[in-house]
């Protein structure tokens, strides 16, 4: 319920000012073209490093979300407010948690689509487990993010300090992410199983991803109170 | 011969940095307790 | 509860076992360095460049107790409120970090005359590589942090989800490696490179730990120095110094 109303207020105020999401959207959408002209042309070789690419445009233009996230509460002083409240501080987290994920979830549904035709990638057919590897991967980055932005956003350095802190934490994620990207865009990890079904080669992979995510939450969720307080 | 380059460079490197650390914070030691001692005669703190 | 970094305004002592024990591990050090030095025959496989390895190897363990050290003490930070801890982990930080670094310098050393590359993308010197990255992140955030509750329990919280992602990072590097590459691990190891790596590897330790009580004991003076300039001025005094 509380969780609820911060994720309200949180998407409330962005809905608002629109500005954000649209400066941050097009921003990853400006990355991924930068990255394109470094790479070169070669449309063979694009689409090679096209996993890489995206979560690595992903990890640049989320990261300017998270500080935000909890500047509109420190300018007007409603964090204190917030703390002030009865009940669980977890819901704060939890809350903003949620509203990151959903901010960061939107833009990459822009970003995906953008890469796909810029990279010459087909998505068309594996749309369910790049949503399922995308998601889980976007999830472990939040929760770190949002959970580092809580102490990063009080400082003055905190611009530089966020990425700081929370890039060499993702790098287990990025090689994860980009792995199980990259094998499912490159069409050859579907096999099929005795069932007659498929299963993914990048399975592996992806219990990576779950369980980076696993740890992180329950680690944010109980570091959080420690981190808020006062 | 080359060979020997690498070792005695990994090996002084590595005594460098650790000798230069160790002096680094006894000085460091040094100056906070001259700087604590000098405290001692204003008296005052209970 | 916001006791804990108030209520100590005596002057420490400084322990007697300090200095003394700085000289013995200084002189351990030497001793085993120079003993494994001269005893170790060329290796097989990698000739007089094993020598390396027995500074290497060592530095390589503290670079995973010291981060050790700062998991305990930030959990212990976290559940006692007890400034100490804090002091602790800062200081096993620190010094973690020049092991860290050490091991990284040596290990592209190492790799330059026997894979003919200064720097590999080896799962062990990988893995250092991002623990440095990692706990540089941690001292940025105690030297920005300004408010010292505030600075301890953070970087307590910072300190227990680094340690975390250690395992996962070694994990996941080795096992993004192995798709490309099979990594060779020499196992040629007599009982004089086993004794002289023992020796070193205690050498190592002993000035992991009095590097860490030295840097503790200094950030202890350094704070009861603070706290006994802010009570007199407080209580109006003249300030020395």
């Amino acid at each position: 319920m509380r969780v609820g109303a911060i994720v309200w207020k949180d998407l409330t105020a962005e809905r608002r000012t629109k500005a954000n999401f649209n400066s941050v959207a097009f921003l990853a959408a400006l990355i991924l073209l930068l990255f394109g002209f470094a790479l070169g042309p070669d449309t063979e070789a694009l689409r090679n490093v096209a996993g890489g690419v995206l979560w690595l445009t992903v990890l640049f233009s989320g990261v300017l979300s998270f500080n935000r996230s909890y500047e509109q509460e420190l300018e007007n002083g409603a964090l204190e407010m917030l703390l002030l409240y009865p009940g669980d501080r977890r819901s704060i987290f939890l809350g903003k948690l949620i509203a990151n994920l959903t901010f960061v979830l939107l833009v990459e549904a822009v970003l995906v689509p953008l890469a796909a035709i810029l990279y010459d990638i087909p998505i068309w057919g594996v749309l369910g487990p790049l949503a399922l590897v995308l998601f889980l991967g976007t999830f472990g980055f939040v929760t770190l993010g949002t959970f580092y932005a809580a102490m990063a956003s009080r400082l003055r350095a905190r611009e530089v300090l966020l990425p700081l802190l929370l890039f060499p934490m993702l790098i287990p994620l990025l090689i994860a992410a980009v792995q199980a990207t990259s094998l499912i865009l490159s069409g050859d990890m579907m096999v099929g199983d005795a069932a007659g079904g498929s299963t993914l080669l990048s399975g592996s992979w992806l219990r990576v991803i779950v369980v980076f995510d696993i740890v992180f939450f329950v680690g944010a969720l109980y570091a959080f109170e420690h981190v808020i307080e006062d | 011969m080359s060979e020997w380059y690498y070792i005695w460079l990994a090996l002084g490197i590595t005594w460098a940095v650790l000798g230069g650390f160790m002096l680094m914070l006894n000085r460091r030691r040094i100056t906070a307790e001259r700087a604590v001692r000098e405290l001692e005669p204003g008296g005052g703190a209970s | 509860m916001d006791t804990s970094y108030s209520d100590i305004a005596a002057v420490p002592q400084r322990p007697r076992w300090l200095l003394p024990f700085g000289i013995f591990a200084t002189l351990f050090l030497i001793a085993s360095q120079a003993a494994a030095l001269l005893m170790s025959a060329p290796d097989r496989d990698m000739g007089h460049l094993q020598k390396i390895l027995y500074v290497h190897v060592p530095s390589a363990w503290m670079s995973m107790i010291a981060p050790a050290i700062v998991f305990v003490a930030s959990v212990l930070y976290l559940w006692k409120r007890q400034a100490k801890h804090d002091m602790v982990a800062a200081a096993a930080a620190q010094v973690g970090i020049v092991f860290i670094g050490l091991t990284l310098i040596q290990g592209s050393i190492w790799a330059r005359p026997t894979w003919g590359i200064w720097w590999t993308w080896d799962p062990r010197l990988t893995t250092t590589a991002i623990l440095f990255l990692i706990y540089a992140g941690y001292l940025a955030l105690r030297a920005f942090a300004e408010d010292e509750d505030q600075r301890a329990r953070w970087s307590a919280a910072v300190g227990i989800m680094g340690f975390l992602n250690v395992p996962i990072v070694y994990m996941s590097v080795r096992w993004w490696r192995t798709i490309h590459q099979v990594q060779s691990t020499p196992d040629t190891m007599d009982a004089t490179y086993k004794l002289g790596l023992r020796l070193n590897a205690f050498a190592f330790l002993f000035i992991l730990i009095f590097l860490i009580a030295l840097r503790y004991y200094i950030a202890r003076l350094e704070r009861a120095r603070t706290a006994v300039l802010e009570e007199r001025t407080l209580a109006g005094d003249k300030i020395h110094v």
